[in-house]
């Protein structure tokens, strides 16, 4: 296997096991996990908010994780295994 | 220890809650390394910025918990619940810290390394502190993200902006902190019960606050593995991650497992503080390596 594969490989399995586990820590929340409390529907939806915003902003940083796999800096927007800092700073930076 | 023999010195030095800071400022110098070369005296000064900016928010935070902190046996100590010390004056001084560090920050540093300890401070003593910490089991969840903010600031410190792996030591620690927190909730539940704090082991019980520290413990673990996909990382790095991790799903399986769980749950909480600074002291240790 190459390296790239590796990586992707790699990659891969450690999203599979985030995904499961976060999937996981919304459905809890979905099904109401209160013994005998019964919250509000503003109470509930805020703490599925609170669960959700998580699990989305973990979703936008492994497809950037992604495109920047050392497999796929062949298609030009991705780092190099050499310089992931540099390449990566010039896809997306918060400079002062 | 009676309260008359504290000197106000020490007081000041209570507030800024200086044992939680240390493991801060782990998780702020270690990015430093593993962006770059930071001079000695680039990381004095974000160590004694980094410093200030979070003593100034556990200040400010011992301020607006002041009702709390005199229910909770934990706390009850604290220089404004025991009356050694005016409750404006802990504001004050938390407040100044703050501005001093920013300017610090801000001058000798960068714009941004200052923003973000600031949004870290805004963020702890806003979002956490006066808003969810007293109405949402999420209060731990959310809340981490204000001690996640130090990383960011030890790395736009020695770059001047904000990349991926960057991003990563911020999840981290933001992963990190539910198993962490919630150990310590299952603890001391009755004390968060008595403040009127809504700790998940009091709304959700002790067997699903267990099951949402092994989700999250599921999550962190393959977060601290993936910045080697990408490179930012090398082997040095992906063992260390890989037996520091094991070790912390041990616990946290421990504390799910045993009947009596309270030793499960003190080792859990004791072991996940090590095991963050020993992970960032490996990613400084890999990158010695690498280079």
């Amino acid at each position: 296997m190459s390296p790239a594969s590796i990586s992707e490989l790699f990659f891969w399995l450690a999203t599979a096991l985030c995904a499961v586990a976060q999937v996981a820590v919304v459905r809890a929340a979905l099904a109401g996990r209160t013994p005998g409390a019964s919250l509000s529907p503003v109470s509930k939806a805020r703490e599925l908010f609170w669960v959700v915003l998580p699990a989305a902003l973990l979703a936008l940083l492994l497809v950037w994780t992604w495109r920047s796999l050392p497999g796929r800096a062949a298609t030009g927007n991705a780092s190099s295994n050499a310089q992931p800092r540099a390449t990566v700073a010039a896809e997306f930076r918060i400079t002062t | 220890m009676n309260d008359r023999e504290v000197s106000p010195m020490r007081d000041f030095v209570s507030l800024t809650k200086p044992r939680i800071i240390s493991l801060l400022l782990v998780t702020t110098i270690a990015p430093m390394y593993v962006a770059g070369s930071p001079s000695w005296l680039d990381v004095l000064i974000v160590s004694i910025g980094g410093y200030m900016m979070a003593g100034g928010a556990n200040a400010v935070n011992m301020y607006m918990d002041r009702d709390i902190d005199d229910v909770m046996s934990r706390t009850r100590l604290r220089p404004i619940p025991s009356g050694r010390m005016h409750a404006i004056s802990v504001l004050a001084f938390g407040v100044a810290l703050a501005v001093f560090a920013t300017w610090l920050l801000g001058h000798f540093v960068n714009v941004l390394t200052a923003a973000l300890a600031l949004g870290g401070f805004y963020f702890y003593v806003f979002i956490y502190t006066r808003w969810l910490k007293r109405t949402s089991p999420q209060n731990i969840v959310i809340g981490g993200a204000a001690g996640a903010f130090p990383p960011l600031v030890g790395w736009a410190a020695v770059t001047g902006r904000v990349d991926l792996p960057a991003l990563y030591l911020f999840l981290i620690v933001f992963y990190w902190t539910p198993p962490h927190f919630w150990a310590l909730a299952l603890l001391k539940q009755k004390d968060y019960g008595k403040a009127g704090v809504p700790m998940a082991p009091l709304l959700w019980g002790e067997r699903e606050t267990m099951n949402q520290m092994l989700w999250y413990t599921l999550i962190l673990l393959p977060l601290t593995l993936l910045p080697v996909a990408f490179g930012a990382f090398g082997l040095v790095y992906l063992a260390s991650a890989t037996v520091l991790g094991a070790l912390l799903l041990h616990g946290v399986l421990r504390v799910r497992r045993e009947t009596i769980w309270t030793k499960a749950a003190w080792w859990t909480y004791k072991y996940s503080l090590l095991y963050l600074a020993l992970l960032f002291v490996a990613m400084v240790v890999d990158r010695q390596f690498r280079t």
